[in-house]
């Protein structure tokens, strides 16, 4: 069995629109293209990571314009995996 | 007689399926002829899309639409602008109720709030008020999204034979959870 790999990294959200049903919906199927764990947290919020497979639970975060937005992936492509999520992210869910 | 079973509030049929309630009363929309990709290509979901009519005859005045509770469930999710709501309900199911397109614009204007995120609900519980005629007048459709949002934890959906459905005492989707997560 290969080594975990864990991979994390924080950005902001900077869409105008919150994270609701349309953003959420496109976040978690690029999150299916992984096969690496992805969880979804607010920087020093007090709820628990969110299983970013999850419709509900991405909703139930209430990020919106400005939340600092921890992305943490283990599995083997967990780097790729936080890099293209975040990248999204920072996109504002836009294809590069 | 087939076709004729009995249909109580959140009541599960024989199988052990899961019976969903339609969360307004309106006109059955396949998913697919929803305008928009999110929804249309079922990335948000498994379901049926609802085109709402009041529930109040037109001579009464009362244009307004009550949404209700699908089933008996935690309310996980209801933004504050009262167009999105999701539930965690019964067999691990995730139910949405988006209400109307591209609402979330709207930052609540023509909706009424009648819970709480957070709250404990029960099936045909009102939820959300909102008045489908201020929708439109604001250039936004009211066709409204009732999904299964984890479809990795369903084994199959019906979808009500419609074509119309009554909030809270139709059921509009009949889901079968998989084994291993009930």
């Amino acid at each position: 069995m290969s080594p975990e790999v864990v991979a994390e990294r924080a950005v902001t959200y900077v869409s105008d629109v919150p994270l609701h049903a349309r953003p959420a919906a496109v976040f978690m199927d690029r999150v299916k293209r992984f096969k690496a764990r992805v969880t979804v947290a607010v920087e020093g919020g007090d709820k628990p990571p969110a299983d970013a497979r999850s419709l509900m639970r991405l909703m139930a975060l209430s990020i919106t314009k400005g939340t600092r937005v921890v992305i943490r992936a283990v599995g083997e492509d967990a780097e790729t995996a936080v890099a293209a999520l975040t990248g999204l992210i920072e996109r504002d869910f836009r294809d590069p | 007689m087939k076709g004729d079973m009995a249909r109580g509030a959140g009541a599960a049929p024989a199988t052990g399926a899961i019976e969903l309630l339609a969360p307004m009363s309106g006109r059955l929309v396949p998913l697919e002829e929803v305008p928009d990709p999110v929804f249309a290509e079922r990335m948000a979901g498994d379901g049926v899309a609802i085109e709402p009519e009041p529930e109040a005859s037109p001579a009464s005045g009362d244009r307004s639409v009550t949404v209700v509770a699908p089933c008996d469930g935690l309310l996980a999710v209801l933004f504050p602008g009262g167009h999105a709501m999701a539930i965690a309900g019964p067999g691990g199911l995730e139910v949405i109720v988006h209400v109307g397109l591209d609402t979330v614009e709207l930052a609540g204007a023509g909706f009424e709030v009648l819970a709480r995120q957070g709250d404990r609900i029960r099936a045909g519980q009102p939820l959300v008020r909102f008045d489908p005629a201020a929708l439109r007048d604001r250039g936004k459709r009211a066709l409204s999204p009732v999904l299964v949002a984890n479809v990795d934890a369903v084994e199959r959906l019906q979808v009500s034979a419609g074509p119309t459905v009554r909030a809270g005492r139709d059921v509009l989707l009949t889901v079968w959870p998989k084994e291993e997560t009930r």
